[in-house]
């Protein structure tokens, strides 16, 4: 249901029930109250000597935390008013929290009532919330401003309802845009979109929200759509009244392109040869990035994207087992490898981590907990690492459900081979069996939804695991992947960041991920065809230059968002830029950076400036996109660019011999550095400095200065 | 391009002959090749010393050589193909050993290029062997045509023939799309059989699979249209019994049967597939009753068998009596002749699961099984720990009453002696159940020579065991052999051993040749199937020794002893001492006080708790030579750590103790206190003290008349309340066992 916030009244709370129980009445105020949360007594230690688990995700051990805990001193039973249990949340003993309600709220009486009868647990099953009903489904203003009430329906195991919109806990994904009172009040503050949360008990219930600037004039113009993915985004972008920037032109495109596809920029030969094709537009541009993705560099490319995930690296694989699974990925990519196939292969690995690569994977996580926990992360964009001790706080992964899928990896184990540094990855005997921590009971290895539709085969446990993982049934597995791939050619996941899926991260264009997910799907796991899929689309090659409308867009692909180069295409754009040779031990000579295998390569240089990670976690994260002060120096007085300029076998040393002309140097500089022709004005600047001194320095002034531009620095 | 052996030798000496490098390094058998020896200390005279099967003829180095030196040799044509030990002999000693590698292909070598092609690949004919090397990152390529159809096997020797370099080979098309790839079909080294379907031209390259920068870089690419085997079965047989050995697996459409002499006194021979440039594999030769895969073990024999197929577990049945120690050992892939990665598991009759044991530290499985109560017959499984399988999967079992055992290895390949000089061997220990003390001996040391040290402390006084494989502990001993000055002697191989005190012997197993391999973690190429023992040679006297005043101390655990030393000659540097054993609470401290380059002592600091044993120590400093840093070492000098005091029982009549006690001199103790402990009941004996001045004891027990008659086991426990030193704790000695007789009435 789509609903005008201000349609909406002010909604009064449903009357006690005549019965309180611990469950279904007091959890919900001991968590509003804030007493869960975890800078009180939710948190790893609890608070002033009470211990509650965080957001109340354990009712049974909370209810013996207030009653059993200080030999049962919290609950007076003959004086129940006399409580710590309520003389503390009303401050009436100190209280380092201070006053969580006062003695006349309606949470006070339900808290009295309940100690009064004797402080009963109740029954969890008929307590159960199943469904949280929230009024309204979604959110549309046309103009920032309005406010209105939700309402919140709880809806029990036992049949039983419940208005709940004060008990329920709320938070706004984007308070810039609406903001949300303790209480459920919504305010719309500026244009724009977000997502509204609302949690009880357990559940989450998401409420997409759009205000509209309110700005009149606004007439949507269809750009055209060149596949389905222009579709999606321009419904959206009508819809938030953004209108679409022009196409990027040959020159930009082909910068674009050639940096996401294959992870350097165009030669100077390739960019004339490609600006000076008169073929239509979109017929060459096709024609482009099929040559692109013929080349060995776009396996390289995209080996340093699956290496930084996959954490190649010689501390942690060593040096033989870094090199193995590097070129596995090579392998795979060159002869593309479905997505479910290197899946599989990685989850199942067994053996020599040199004779079998993807052993690799397994020889990095290492220990069960650690290999499910990067399984999810990767392969379904899950974060399951909080539910190791504690009920995922803003998903529904439960801390049961982190130690059965662990279950599948309790046989890991590995052990040195006979070469150096080589380990074999094999499936224990003995000692398989993984522990609950609360209570020590053996947890069976369970799928996290699904386990009607896939069986768990006890002797096969990691090739079940896969089976379910790369099933097409998987919501997560194809989405997941299909999210992570948009985001590296838009600069942020149609989820963000790309590998914390859940319900309270909900997609900026929900049907756009859906049929990105089914082209995956369609295509069996191709991931060259969806990165084709997504280069040829319109809202692709669109400009970075934005207009009136879509200025401050920063979620619907209106328009191109400039990303800094990452460092291994900095590195390797000024070296082609300069026509210098790049030198490092251990690697082929000529060896680009983004050859270079792992972080060992260059340690502590120019690359680990600019945002080269370390390659320790599996985490998007771990690469930096920032820009700072400390690189701004690099790149003005270092010696990586400085040297490179004056490099005597260097691009300009050798136009210099060659004797070109001011005109044909300062050009040859601009295509080598920028990937386009300079503008006359830039030719005239260029010619009159280099004609007022010595013209060598000058020239490599020149370069300099086009290297420490933003259109050398971005791929715009 | 500079290539470098390295010098891991433990005594390399002054002036000694030094190979760094071999050109070529094989050859094809019935072929004549100028072989060159490059290195140092290699002067015209020098003379090969080889097991070739060749005929070996010095030439004149020309005069632009560098001091290398030319042979012509001629391999004999009926020779078998495998590797070969070459060492250069001088006046000056002998020299590191490299391998020669015979092979069944024409041999070129790589072409060296220059700056402008080093991008073009060499064009090869096949069948060819191409001996090249690779320096750091470098990648060679070479270009081969073939007919549609044509299958090639592609190989390269590197790793298997003493080179540090782990090679990768790469095939590629024409249009540069990588068509195989390979790091390790044949063992360590790449192989790949590749049939390619249409005709022309191809391009291999061969690289080092970690891009590394190694000192030995030679590698022998083999292609040609061979055959090749994945393994053999049996891995091994008694000496001088007639066996079958199938060869199998590879590229072979039927196993091929060969029958090996097995006359050799070796440890292990090899065996070849006829007609095959591969190399052949190792053949390993007992002393025991050898059986074929059967049902049941027999103790001290060794069942040969073979998981034949992926998933397949062998299982034996074995006889066994409660609490009888046993140990379990699998050799497989230590051999090099089989791929399997073996898992043992025994089971009792009820087939529940007693123990496992997996190769954890990287070793074939071994391990010591103590039979408990209720079990009287063993299943002893044999399956591969990832459930692979194929003829590439042989092992030999060995299941054998045994309470205590070890292995031996000496660490260093061969020693130079100075004429009147002294080196270290040190030599490592494995234990198999047996925790005392050892000592190592040379069995057959030619006059003229002295040993000294070679004490391995007993585990608990050690603190320098792996503890990686549970019952499985190395430590490690250092013997020095110093060589009288007016010795002369040429080539021999001396057998060194390792000893208990009531006589075990083992022999320690050679350790071949030691190369380098640069990088982190990695364990350098190692050839103990060369079967050698320890090859010393003598050379000429040093200019610089060093040695203490006395080759044997003895001192009272909790006391300081100052080892002082003399050097004769120059040293540079500090004056450096090593212990063996590694003995736990003992401080080794400069004394500081001589200012004398030429003499010193280092202090010996012990406490109570130092334990009571016998360890070595040596002194090392470095001297300079004509410029070269050259290390000297003196004879080992015996440290004995002995308790302040000793009780020395005599004789026990029935229920009376009658003894001695030897105090050390040092001790400052006064009286001693003696007592009986674990009596039987209704037995007492009295508390003595025996005071200083006294020096026997008496101590006469009493028996009520409820007293059962018997012999009991007792303890005779004793302690000096008063050390004399500032510690206040009671100082006390190892208890003495005795016997306890409560006669009839």
């Amino acid at each position: 249901m789509r609903i005008r916030l201000s349609l909406l009244g002010l909604l009064t709370a449903a009357a006690a029930s005549a019965e309180v129980s611990f469950v279904k009445d007091v959890m919900p105020i001991v968590n509003k109250a804030g007493c869960t949360s975890g800078p009180c007594h939710g948190g790893a230690k609890g608070k002033g000597g009470l211990k509650l688990s965080l957001r109340g995700y354990d009712p049974e051990f909370d209810y013996r935390a207030f009653l059993h805990d200080l030999s049962g001193r919290r609950f007076n039973r003959t004086e129940p008013a006399n409580s710590l249990i309520l003389l503390k949340p009303t401050n009436e003993l100190p209280h380092g929290g201070g006053q969580r309600f006062d003695t006349d709220s309606p949470y006070y009486k339900t808290m009295l009532q309940w100690l009064s009868e004797g402080a009963v647990y109740g029954n969890p099953v008929a307590a159960q919330v199943t469904k949280l009903d929230v009024t309204p489904a979604e959110i549309f203003e046309n103009k920032p401003g309005p406010t209105g009430q939700m309402k919140i329906i709880a809806n029990y195991a036992d049949g039983s309802t419940r208005d709940v919109t004060h008990e329920a806990q709320y938070s706004s994904s984007v308070p810039q845009t609406a903001e949300v009172t303790d209480d459920g009040l919504v305010t719309t503050v500026r244009k724009g979109e977000a997502a509204l949360l609302v949690r009880y008990e357990g559940k989450l219930a998401v409420v997409n929200m759009t205000v509209l600037s309110g700005t009149p004039g606004f007439q949507w113009k269809n750009p055209g759509e060149w596949n389905f993915i222009d579709k999606h985004v321009n419904a959206k972008l009508e819809r938030l009244h953004l209108a679409p920037s022009e196409l990027s032109n040959d020159a930009e495109f082909l910068r674009r392109v050639s940096f996401d596809l294959i992870g350097v920029p165009p030669s100077p030969e390739e960019t004339r040869a490609f600006l000076a094709d008169k073929t239509e537009t979109r017929s060459k541009r096709t024609r482009k990035i099929d040559q692109l993705m013929a080349r060995p560099e776009f396996v390289n490319h995209w080996v340093v994207k699956w290496s930084d995930l996959l954490q190649v690296n010689r501390t942690k694989l060593g040096e033989k087992g870094m090199w193995a699974f590097r070129e596995w990925l090579q392998e795979s990519l060159t002869n593309n490898k479905t997505y479910d196939k290197m899946a599989r292969e990685l989850v199942t690995a067994k053996g020599s981590t040199f004779a079998n690569p993807p052993a690799n994977f397994l020889r990095f996580t290492r220990e069960p907990k650690v290999a499910m926990e990067t399984t999810t992360m990767l392969f379904m964009g899950v974060r399951m690492t909080c539910a190791q001790c504690h009920d995922h706080p803003f998903e529904q992964w439960t801390q049961n459900q982190y130690y059965q899928l662990t279950a599948f990896f309790g046989g890991l184990a590995t052990k040195p081979g006979m070469d150096s540094e080589e380990e074999i990855v094999y499936e224990k005997r003995d000692d398989t069996e993984i522990h609950h921590p609360k209570d020590g009971r053996i947890m069976s290895a369970k799928f996290l939804f699904g386990n009607e539709k896939f069986g768990v085969r006890e002797s096969e446990l990691r090739e079940s695991l896969a089976d379910w993982l790369t099933s097409k049934q998987n919501p997560f597995f194809a989405k997941s992947m299909a999210n992570r791939m948009f985001s590296y050619f838009f600069g942020h996941g149609i989820i963000d960041p790309v590998d914390d899926i859940r319900a309270s991260n909900p997609p900026s264009n929900a049907a756009l991920l859906d049929a990105l997910t089914k082209e995956l799907l369609d295509h069996n796991y191709d991931l060259r065809h969806l990165i084709r899929t997504i280069v040829l689309s319109r809202t692709y090659q669109l400009e970075f230059r934005t207009n009136s409308w879509n200025a401050g867009d920063e979620t619907n692909f209106s328009h191109a968002v400039p990303r800094r180069l990452t460092a291994e295409q900095l590195f390797d754009a000024i070296y082609i830029a300069t026509g210098s040779k790049v030198k490092f031990k251990e690697i082929p000579v000529e060896s680009k950076a983004q050859d270079f295998p792992d972080p060992h390569i260059g340690k502590g240089g120019f690359l680990d400036l600019f945002g080269r990670p370390d390659r320790q976690t599996s985490c998007e994260c771990e690469r930096r996109s920032d820009v700072s002060l400390v690189q701004a120096l690099n790149l003005l007085n270092g010696s990586t660019i400085a040297d490179a300029i004056a490099d005597a076998e260097g691009r300009i040393a050798k136009l210099l011999i060659k004797g070109v002309s001011d005109r044909q140097l300062v050009d040859d500089l601009y295509v080598a550095a920028l990937d386009r022709v300079p503008t006359g004005a830039e030719i005239d600047f260029a010619q009159t400095y280099l004609g007022k001194g010595n013209r060598g320095e000058r020239a490599q002034d020149l370069l300099w200065a086009l290297l420490n531009s933003n259109a050398f620095l971005f791929n715009q | 391009m500079k290539l470098l052996f390295p010098l891991l030798i433990a005594a390399a000496v002054h002036a000694a002959p030094v190979i760094r490098d071999i050109t070529p390094h094989g050859a094809q058998r019935g072929k004549s090749v100028t072989l060159h020896i490059k290195g140092s200390g290699l002067k015209t005279g020098a003379r090969i010393q080889t097991t070739l099967p060749a005929s070996i003829s010095r030439l004149v180095a020309s005069a632009d050589s560098g001091g290398e030196l030319p042979f012509l040799i001629t391999v004999n044509a009926d020779a078998q193909v495998g590797l070969y030990p070459i060492r250069v002999l001088s006046n000056d000693g002998m020299s590191n050993l490299v391998l020669f590698s015979v092979g069944d292909l024409p041999e070129i070598e790589k072409k060296l290029k220059s700056k402008e092609d080093r991008d073009k690949p060499q064009v090869i004919s096949v069948p060819v062997l191409v001996n090249g090397t690779l320096a750091e990152a470098e990648q060679d390529d070479y270009l081969f045509s073939v007919k549609a159809g044509q299958k090639l096997v592609l190989e390269v020797e590197a790793r298997r023939a003493g080179s540090a370099l782990d090679p990768m080979i790469e095939i590629f098309d024409a249009a540069g799309k990588m068509l195989a790839r390979n790091n390790g079909g044949a063992g360590i080294d790449p192989r790949i059989e590749y049939t390619f379907t249409k005709a022309g031209q191809y391009k291999l390259r061969v690289h080092d699979a970690r891009y590394s920068d190694q000192a030995v870089n030679f590698y022998r690419l083999k292609i040609g249209p061979y055959s090749f085997a994945d393994g053999i079965y049996p891995l091994g047989w008694k000496r001088g019994d007639a066996v079958e050995v199938e060869i199998a697996g590879g590229n072979l459409s039927a196993p091929v049967k060969v029958h090996p002499a097995t006359t050799s006194k070796a440890a292990t021979i090899f065996v070849g597939l006829p007609n095959s440039p591969s190399l052949p594999f190792q053949f390993a030769l007992s002393d025991k009753e050898e059986m074929l895969e059967s049902g049941t073990l027999k103790p001290g024999a060794i069942m040969n068998g073979r998981i034949s197929k992926p998933g397949e577990i062998d299982k034996y049945k074995l006889a066994v009596k409660l609490g009888e120690p046993w140990v379990f050992e699998l050799t497989a892939s230590a051999l090099g002749s089989s791929q399997l990665d073996a898992l043992i598991t025994l089971f009792d009759e009820k087939g529940k699961k007693l123990a496992s044991r997996d190769d954890t530290a990287s070793a074939d499985p071994a391990f010591p099984f103590v039979v408990p109560a209720g079990v009287k017959e063993l299943t002893v499984a044999v399956e591969d720990l990832l459930g692979r399988g194929g003829p590439a999967y042989a092992y030999r079992l060995e299941a054998r009453r045994e309470t205590a055992d070890f292995t031996a290895m000496t660490n260093a390949p061969f020693l130079n002696i100075p004429a009147g000089g002294t080196v270290q061997l040190p030599v490592t220990v494995q234990r198999r159940g047996y925790e005392g003390p050892l000592k190592i001996k040379v069995l057959n040391l030619p006059k003229g020579f002295k040993t000294a040290g070679g004490n391995i402390p007993s585990e608990a006084a050690a603190q320098n065991f792996n503890e990686t494989n549970a019952g499985f502990r190395t430590a490690r001993g250092v013997l020095t052999i110093t060589a009288d000055a007016d010795v002369t002697a040429d080539y021999t191989e001396l057998i060194v051993a390792a000893e208990t005190p009531d006589g075990m012997r083992r022999i320690a197993q050679g350790v071949g040749t030691i190369i380098a391999v640069r990088g982190t973690n990695q364990r350098p190429f190692t050839a103990p199937w060369l079967n050698l023992a320890l090859p010393i040679a003598v050379t000429k006297p040093l200019p610089v020794s060093i040695a203490a005043f006395t080759p044997y101390v003895r001192f009272m655990q909790g006391f300081e002893y100052p080892i002082e030393y003399r050097v004769k000659g120059r040293v540079t540097g500090k004056v450096r001492s090593q212990t063996t054993g590694a003995v736990g609470n003992l401080r080794i401290l400069d004394s500081g006080k001589s200012k004398s380059p030429d003499a010193g002592a280092i202090i010996l600091n012990t406490n109570f708790g130092t334990p009571v044993t016998t360890f070595d120590m040596v002194l090392e400093a470095t001297a300079d030579i004509d410029g070269v840093p050259t290390q000297i070492t003196s004879p080992a000098i015996e440290i004995d750590v002995v308790p302040g005091y000793q009780v020395n029982l005599e004789s026990s009549d029935k229920s009376i103790f009658k003894g001695s006690i030897y105090r050390e001199p040092t001790f400052l103790g006064s009286l001693i206190r003696l007592q009986v402990q674990d009596l039987p009941d209704h037995v007492t004996c009295p508390t003595v003290e025996v005071p200083e001045t006294e020096k026997r004891f008496t101590i006469a027990c009493k028996a009520d008349t409820e007293a059962a008659a018997g012999a009991y086991d007792v303890r005779i426990t004793s302690a000096a309340p008063d050390t004399g030193q500032r510690t206040k704790e009671e100082y006390k000695i190892a208890d003495v066992n005795a016997k306890l007789i409560v006669a009839p009435r």
